[in-house]
């Protein structure tokens, strides 16, 4: 397997995902890439600095929680590069994906939000979607799963 | 004999009121808190049961003038001031759409509801479908404060509150002006009236909030000052916009002070308050809650007060009509109107959860009662018995709408699952508060001991308890991390603004002592700001949960992502 792309949101939800992801790359000693996708549209209309500032922000979360998590798994020098992209969820995951020659995608479930637009069953038809169209292992990632393993 | 009199006269009686009013108040407080019961529908209640007093013991005066121009502004300021601009700028199509285009409908459906059911002229059919559209946010903002919902709901209903409060007052306003007789009404006039009105007020708020916020509030380090022009701001915005046509020599001109309130109040909360100092800003923020709590208790106080239970019976079929009426044109607004909002922003959808809580938490409450009580200037043009028909009927739905629908949204917004904060974030931040209040015993204990004033042994016993107690509190939070580790995204957040926030009070304090120039300050000022302003883009990003975007642009980003 050349690489896993760990689709992020960056919110509570995306803990378990980024967990799974270290725990594949650390046992099997491949590249780990975790994407956060930033939707354009709730995006577009802000400044050029609070853009930039968003960037950078999102970054140096995933950063920290990504530390913190690969700490408490015993893995402190643990290797992922973090990656932040603006636009539609379906294509940057599929481009990003294509673009590392990763061979395993992670997605999360959607966290009980209120207003989330995906349900667990759009989840899973969008893991289906990019299963067919990129010829690689997509895997659902869901907290209960996570904890316990 | 209490009384309560907005002229001016019998200070003594008054001071004497506003006492006996605000001891009630802080027992209601206490009685409601330990009860679990919501505090504005306990003073609402009180209120009524004090009614019942012998008469002459307190005899209540409650003008439309005390309520609109002395006890609304300052709510309204308060209401504002915590709005993120850019969160409600997110959601303004909807927020604007529910406001004006939900008064409009409201006023007009019960307007028409009234007209036909109970035979009330349709000029005053429509004053009261305005007046009693106008929703009030503050017993429903309560429940959602205390069991913790999504920040967009919060913003959709007190944004739509706090605008729909000065549409209905525009629209109440033209309707009464078309009862007078021989008036003749014109569409494009009212619209065009409309317009002057509602924009003028905003304009008058923008211009105002904007003068304090740069000019003022920038500029001066005092925060006993900065807090007192806020509170001159918040009431002298009303008026400037109320009496605005009496100083440009048009006295019949009027522009809306409460939309002129709303709008000083965003200008404050997101332009003036980040040129403050942590000291201002912790100052203006305890004064507002304070105030807020006054004028609020005072408020449903008088509500209950003010509400005639045991005429309430003589009007029995148009109270019972107008509740109908609001029920039904509130579930048009809420349901049509999001319907229409769905087409027209259809990346922001308001999901059907959000509106219900929407529908069944549309309470009224001052200003519909201020209104009402407004309606006694017009007693000439519409006569007394309509007059205190109309009165009732708002009583009537306000009473309804605070009791009945006050008493269940908690439940609903529970049914519903929206109630974000998990007894897991509870409990977590109950131990961080421990730990917090722990360290900072044990500093001052060694404060104390380091000046001499702690007898070092004594100190040590001291020191060594206070040791033991953070090490346990420390192991019950590690162990609940662990339990919980989704919860370390909050966490973060928390610790990242903080950290944000000293480094703007260190920049500030670096100006002061003109290690830096201005011009450094400013532009490494908006740097924080923009690194504060994301973090609050990315926790309504992680709330609105989108995970379909609809524009496929894409940028990259050379973020240095490897881990050491």
């Amino acid at each position: 397997m050349s690489g896993i792309v760990c689709a992020l949101r960056g919110g509570p939800g995306s803990y378990y995902t980024r967990r799974a992801g270290l725990e594949r790359s650390t046992a099997d000693d491949i590249p780990l890439y975790l994407l956060i996708v930033i939707p354009a549209e709730s995006y577009g209309d802000l400044h050029e600095g609070e853009q930039r500032a968003i960037r950078a922000e999102m970054a140096w979360r995933e950063l920290a929680l990504a530390r913190a998590t690969a700490s408490q798994l015993g893995q402190p020098d643990a290797q992922f590069n973090i990656q932040v992209r603006i636009g539609d969820l379906r294509a940057v995951v599929s481009e990003f994906t294509a673009e590392v020659g990763a061979g395993n995608l992670l997605l999360g479930t959607p966290r009980k939000a209120a207003d989330a637009v995906l349900s667990s069953s759009e989840v899973a038809e969008l893991a289906g979607e990019f299963q067919a169209q990129l010829g690689i292992t997509v895997d659902i990632i869901r907290p209960q799963a996570a904890t316990t393993g | 004999m209490l009384a309560v009199e907005a002229s001016g006269s019998g200070l003594l009686e008054s001071e004497v009121s506003l006492i006996v009013l605000l001891a009630v108040a802080a027992l209601v407080a206490v009685a409601a808190r330990a009860a679990r019961f919501p505090y504005t529908v306990a003073l609402v209640v009180v209120g009524l049961l004090l009614a019942f007093l012998p008469e002459g013991f307190i005899e209540v005066e409650v003008s439309a003038e005390l309520i609109l121009a002395v006890l609304v502004p300052p709510l309204l300021f308060e209401g504002t001031l915590h709005i993120s601009w850019r969160r409600f700028r997110a959601d303004l199509p909807a927020v604007t759409l529910l406001a004006v285009g939900g008064t409009l409908v409201g006023s007009f459906a019960v307007g028409g509801m009234v007209h036909y059911l109970i035979d009330i002229p349709w000029a005053p059919a429509i004053a009261f479908g305005a007046l009693i559209s106008a929703t009030d946010p503050v017993a429903v903002i309560a429940f959602f404060r205390s069991i913790g919902v999504s920040k967009r709901l919060t913003i959709l209903v007190e944004g739509e509150s706090l605008l729909n409060d000065g549409v209905s007052f525009v629209i109440f306003t033209l309707a009464l002006g078309a009862a007078v007789p021989g008036t003749s009404f014109s569409v494009a006039d009212a619209f065009g009236d409309f317009i002057v009105i509602a924009f003028g007020g905003i304009a008058v708020g923008v211009i105002m909030g904007y003068v304090v916020s740069v000019l003022i509030l920038r500029n001066l380090d005092d925060h006993m000052v900065e807090t007192a022009v806020t509170v001159a701001l918040a009431f002298g915005s009303y008026l400037l916009a109320e009496e605005f046509g009496v100083l440009v020599g048009f006295p019949d001109t009027h522009l809306s002070g409460i939309l002129a309130v709303v709008a000083a109040g965003l200008m404050v909360g997101n332009v003036g308050l980040q040129n403050t100092s942590p000291t201002t800003r912790l100052t203006l923020q305890n004064f507002w809650e304070f105030l807020s709590f006054v004028v609020n208790s005072m408020v449903f106080l008088l509500l209950g007060l003010e509400i005639s239970i045991t005429k309430l019976p003589t009007e029995a079929l148009a109270v019972v009509v107008a509740v109908l009426a609001i029920l039904l044109s509130r579930l048009l607004v809420v349901y049509g109107l999001g319907f229409l909002h769905g087409r027209i922003q259809p990346e922001r959808l308001i999901p059907g959860r959000f509106k219900h809580v929407m529908y069944w938490g549309g309470l009224r409450g001052a200003i519909s009662v201020g209104l009402a009580l407004s309606l006694i200037a017009h007693a000439d043009v519409l006569g007394d018995a309509l007059v205190s028909q109309l009165q009732l009927m708002t009583f009537g739905v306000v009473l309804f709408t605070l009791v009945v629908q006050g008493l269940t949204i908690e439940r609903l917004i529970r049914h519903l699952g929206l109630a974000e904060r998990s007894d897991a974030a509870i409990d977590q931040q109950r131990t961080q508060a421990r730990l917090y209040a722990s360290r900072a015993a044990r500093r001052e204990l060694e404060r104390l001991h380091r000046e001499g004033i702690l007898f070092s042994d004594l100190w040590n016993a001291m020191d060594k308890h206070y040791a033991t107690e953070i090490d346990v509190t420390r192991e019950t939070l590690r162990t609940h991390l662990q339990q919980h580790p989704e919860l370390e995204t909050d966490m973060y957040l928390t610790a990242r603004i903080d950290a944000l926030r000293a480094e703007r009070q260190a920049l500030q304090d670096a100006a002061r002592r003109g290690l830096i120039s201005e011009h450094v300050l400013e532009e490494l000022t908006l740097e924080v700001n923009n690194h504060l302003a994301a973090l609050d883009f990315m926790e309504s990003d992680a709330e609105q949960g989108e995970a379909v975007a609809t524009e496929a642009t894409e940028s990259a980003l050379d973020e240095p992502g490897t881990a050491p």
